[in-house]
């Protein structure tokens, strides 16, 4: 998404769909407690910070992960180290207890160097200690995309 | 009885890419940029029907998919709608495209 023109930005911002799919959501949930839902895919925003370090970026990003949390789908992963490789070497803009795994790699960079994760697993709260992820972000496994594959298992 | 086994990918509009689905030997998937599946597998996945996305005008089309055939579980894609549809049993959704859902059961 883009700002409207006469705000004179060139922002792209990746917030306002997360929580357009939110809402969305939300009409799967009938209930508070109890559900047995599955929620993954590409949600092109950060995961415990922002762009270059942007606390106002940090900030909207989590916004997404706090109304999910609400929603009783809680983030699951992919996260190191269970969860795949990290970046090497570490990103600038991120912080240094990240547990972040790369899902994606942009035009000028390749599998072995992807820096950022966009893509996300959430489970309802009800299932959630029984489903593992896994990102398959190695060279040899990433795949023919710029985002790898992410296997999501649970126990049943 | 053994894990139910899941994908979640951007399958970054590549066609052949289905196949790449399939070789990942998991039970359903959760697919992002996803276009129609070609000919030679259309019968051996199952997904929503959808006219506009079979006709691949949805670039960014999230997909929920299963195999067909499958002994594991029962797949039932959920409907969806665009907002302000008067469907009780679709999901309504605010941008076609970008978000799909499917009932899963394992069978026992």
């Amino acid at each position: 998404m883009n700002p409207i023109k006469q705000t004179g930005s060139s922002w792209i911002f990746a917030d306002g769909s997360a929580h357009r799919l939110t809402s969305d959501l939300s009409g799967l949930i009938g209930q508070q407690n109890g559900h047995k839902i599955i929620v993954a895919g590409d949600l092109n925003i950060l995961y415990g910070y922002g762009e270059d370090n942007s606390p106002y970026g940090a900030k909207r990003h989590s916004t997404v992960f706090n109304r999910m949390d609400a929603l009783a789908l809680r983030f699951v992963g992919p996260q190191a180290p269970e969860g795949g490789k990290q970046a090497e070497p570490w990103p600038k803009e991120l912080p240094v207890d990240s547990l972040n795994v790369p899902t994606f790699y942009h035009s000028r960079q390749s599998p072995e160097t992807a820096t950022r994760q966009l893509d996300f697993v959430f489970a309802s709260d009800s299932i959630a200690d029984r489903v593992s992820v896994k990102d398959l972000n190695s060279v040899e496994e990433w795949g023919p995309s710029d985002h790898c594959r992410i296997i999501i298992e649970i126990a049943v | 009885m053994p894990n139910l086994k899941l994908l979640s990918w951007n399958m970054n509009q590549k066609v052949d890419n289905w196949q790449t689905v399939l070789d990942s030997g998991v039970d359903a998937a959760m697919l992002q940029e996803a276009k129609a599946p070609p000919e030679a597998l259309a019968d051996i996945f199952m997904i929503q029907q959808d006219k506009e996305a079979a006709e691949n005008k949805l670039l960014w089309r999230a997909v929920a998919a299963s195999i067909v055939n499958t002994d594991k579980l029962d797949f039932t894609p959920i409907k969806t709608q665009p907002f302000g549809g008067n469907d009780p049993e679709a999901l309504m959704v605010s941008r076609p495209g970008t978000l799909d859902a499917a009932v899963v059961q394992v069978k026992r």
